[in-house]
């Protein structure tokens, strides 16, 4: 049993790496605006910031569980500050080099979004459900709050395709392009089109396999692996538009960016299954609401 | 003779029907009608997530919300959508697009990773994505294609020889994973609603509220049902009852009043012998298992019963009776003397403990019921559940816990297993998608009759499932292994049969 002196310093060191990560998620987003302005070694700087930031949230989450004494993930200011992470570390994944530079402001817009919404709502560890004091939770819901992350910026890549229809400069060519493979698919090989394909190829398999593993939590929990519940129907509800996209991309007819609205009503969809049905308070998911439980 | 002449005829008569259901066939398995069920079950269930189902939400309380428009909506279904005939129907639709599409679709895609056949160049002419190189060089073709072979090992990909049927020198291919990803991730969806299906039949839930002490067959319980009416469902009930021994409550230590986990202990006890088949505890995330059958802990609620302490030895009273229209329990102390019990419930003085209020009867008068409960009364003693005894009636009475009875979950899902199955298939299913594929096929250019190809050049035809700038640099690296290059970048528009 954690001392009451523990748990009082452990949160207060969550806040002040919350409000840390804050900080530092605006520095960085300044960083990104102002790059094309500064000198090559100052741009590496960046990479220094994103990484600070990523480690002050994840010491949120370290320092929350030590202070409640089981896996810190159990509320809507929890989730966000997930999804925050996720971003801040997918995005190196989709983009390493950073070449696509508004793809990288708007992402860390939408942290720190995430990061200001968070700063609203209430921040104190939730006392659990006894449904919820499961090691399924550990694995199902970082798992799903990934995908959410990698749908987000499927569609932020969705809606600077839509900006930049029409503006877009003529395809670089690149030392490949040279001997003529860029040549052929431009569109294919679009960097916005290529960021967002590889987003919603690596979200759809991790949401999937994120609901089979809550399919297989609530057959332990509730008896039940598929109840029509709200959450779970825009869980399927995602899924299937996120797989009409990976099927409609297989239609060599079909421009990338003509689906790039697809990619923000998917936006929209995820938004619902995320935030919005969390409104309506009704259902099996209904502790994850805004208040707490 | 009837025969023979019969035969056309029959031909002719199934003619126009063979035809309807080829076309049938092909628009269900088409992918346009793949991507069209996939947007109208999304559709169907942002709608039921946030329209008012029956299942969470009470009928009158809809019907007040809608007003005229109730019957209407409700008539569409859309107050029970996703068990509402069209949406059945949408389900089953999907689930036949997927069957057979699957095996249209992803027939070619088998076949190109087991290398026997589709590297025709018809194949490649249907495939978009493609890229032509012409290597024109000094050195003779098939030492180009000797270096090219060892450099596309180098990278990774699988080589083979030429196949007799078809005109390519060479074929290499990466990633056959990846290719075939979504043939089982398919397949994983096929079978889990199977699954869905299997358990339709023969599954059925069970609840059933249950004191500590109770027996009960779980045909009995409160609420019983099965997905499909008899004689559509065949699954068993099974014949032994199920005894509750004990019910207890954890409780959070940060939270007093807030449950951290409830535990039902409870034996199954053979019908007809009496005997204990199984003993076994379910609590809530740990279901208890027999034979197929499922025990969940899912809620709990307070009793009648509740238990007191007399000069420290205790006594469980039940509240069963009632006077003035309240709960009561009577435990007579003496001859003389008798206890009236009175529950009070979990929330008063807006505390979220249990309390009772007790009055004692005297030669059959009951003292301080005139006075109404007020604890004030020197003849009402108010205990809270767990404090200290006090003195009462010559006794020391004490009140140790109000008895809850333990809400049970009871489930038989023989297809439980087959659906872990299905989704294990669908998980590396999905994680095989994300594997990017890449084919290669090199081609002396004489071997080309259906190409606009020089003669004496080797031709590159590379096809990329995913990251295609990727399989664009290994192919860079390739080429720079050949001696001497020189390069000719031909179009896809210059892609066509020479005819």
């Amino acid at each position: 049993m954690i001392s009451e002196l523990a748990i009082a310093t452990y949160t207060q060191q969550s806040h002040i790496a919350f409000v840390s990560a804050q900080g530092l998620a605006i520095i960085s987003i300044i960083l990104l605006c102002v790059a094309p302005f500064l000198p090559r070694p100052m741009r590496s700087f960046q990479y220094g910031i994103d990484a600070f930031l990523s480690v002050c949230l994840l010491s949120v989450f370290i320092l929350r569980s030590l202070a409640s004494e089981f896996f810190a993930l159990t509320n809507m200011f929890e989730s966000l500050l997930a999804v925050a992470l996720g971003v801040v570390i997918c995005r190196y994944i989709l983009e390493p080099r950073i070449r696509i530079q508004s793809f990288h402001v708007l992402s860390m817009g939408l942290v720190l979004v995430a990061l200001g919404f968070a700063t609203t709502l209430p921040s104190e560890i939730a006392i659990l459900q006894p449904a919820l004091m499961s090691y399924w939770r550990a694995i199902h819901v970082p798992i799903i709050m990934l995908s959410y992350a990698l749908l987000f910026m499927a569609s932020i890549a969705g809606v600077l395709m839509i900006i930049k229809r029409g503006s877009s400069p003529p395809l670089q060519r690149e030392r490949i392009g040279e001997r003529g493979f860029s040549q052929l698919d431009q569109e294919t090989d679009c960097p916005l089109t290529q960021l967002a394909d590889r987003a919603v190829y690596l979200a759809v398999p991790t949401l999937a396999i994120g609901t089979a593993l809550g399919a297989v939590w609530a057959n332990e929990a509730w008896g039940t692996y598929w109840n029509w519940d709200p959450k779970e129907n825009m869980a399927l509800a995602t899924l299937f538009v996120y797989g009409a996209y990976m099927h409609m991309r297989l239609n060599t007819q079909i421009k990338p960016q003509s689906l790039a609205w697809l990619l923000v009503i998917g936006f929209a969809v995820v938004m619902l299954t995320y935030i919005g049905i969390n409104l309506l308070g009704v259902g099996l998911h209904s502790y994850g609401n805004f208040m707490m439980s | 003779m009837n025969a023979t002449t019969n035969t056309p005829y029959t031909k002719r008569l199934w003619a126009p029907w063979k035809r309807l259901g080829q076309y049938f066939l092909s628009l269900i398995s088409s992918m346009e009608m793949g991507v069209l069920l996939l947007i109208f079950i999304a559709i169907s269930c942002i709608a039921g997530s946030l329209l008012p189902q029956i299942q969470l939400v009470d009928t009158g309380a809809i019907q007040r919300q809608f007003g005229d428009a109730y019957p209407y909506l409700n008539a569409m279904g859309l107050f029970d959508l996703f068990y509402s005939p069209w949406f059945i129907a949408l389900e089953v639709l999907f689930f036949f697009s997927i069957c057979i599409g699957s095996f249209r679709w992803l027939r070619p895609a088998w076949l190109s990773i087991t290398q026997k056949t589709l590297m025709d160049a018809r194949h490649i002419r249907a495939t978009s994505r493609h890229h032509v190189i012409d290597v024109a060089s000094s050195v003779p073709p098939p030492e180009i294609l000797a270096t090219m072979k060892m450099a596309l090992e180098q990278q990774g990909f699988d080589v083979t020889g030429s196949n007799k049927k078809h005109p390519w020198s060479l074929y290499a291919t990466k990633g056959r994973l990846g290719r075939v990803g979504p043939m089982i991730t398919h397949v994983g969806i096929a079978l889990v609603m199977l699954a869905v299906f299997w358990g339709a039949f023969t599954s059925f839930t069970a609840q059933h509220l249950a004191k500590p002490g109770e027996t009960f067959a779980v045909s009995e319980s409160e609420t019983f049902a099965t997905s499909t009416k008899p004689p559509f469902w065949f699954g068993s009930i099974p014949d032994y009852r199920v005894q509750i021994d004990r019910f207890d409550i954890d409780f959070q230590l940060k939270a007093p009043m807030v449950p951290k986990q409830f535990t039902t202990h409870l034996s199954l006890i053979d019908t007809v012998t009496g005997e204990t088949l199984k003993k076994g505890v379910t609590s809530v995330n740990n279901p208890f298992r027999y034979k197929g059958l499922t025990f969940y802990q899912a809620n709990f609620s307070p009793t009648t019963l509740h238990t007191l302490t007399i000069n420290g030895v205790p006594q469980r009273v039940d509240a069963n009776q009632t006077l003035a229209g309240r709960p009561f329990a009577i435990h007579p102390l003496n001859e003389t003397t008798r206890l009236f019990i009175f529950p009070l419930g979990r929330f008063t003085d807006g505390l979220q403990v249990n309390r009772v209020e007790i009055l004692q009867e005297k030669n059959g008068k009951l003292l301080g019921f005139d006075k109404g409960f007020s604890v004030k009364n020197k003849n009402v003693l108010g205990l809270t559940e767990g404090a200290d005894a006090q003195a009462f009636a010559g006794q020391k009475i004490g009140y140790t816990q109000a008895v809850m009875s333990t809400g049970l979950q009871m489930k038989y899902a023989p297809e439980t297993w087959f659906l872990y199955v299905s989704l294990i298939v669908l998980a590396l299913g999905c994680v095989m998608s994300a594997i990017p594929h890449y084919q290669v096929w090199l081609a002396l250019g004489n071997e080309l009759n259906t190409f606009n190809s020089p003669p004496n050049s080797v031709a590159v035809y590379s096809k990329a499932k995913k990251h295609p700038k990727r399989l664009a640099r290994q192919l860079e690296r390739v080429l720079d292994k050949l001696p001497t290059p020189a390069y000719k970048h031909h179009g896809s528009t210059e892609i066509g049969p020479t005819t």
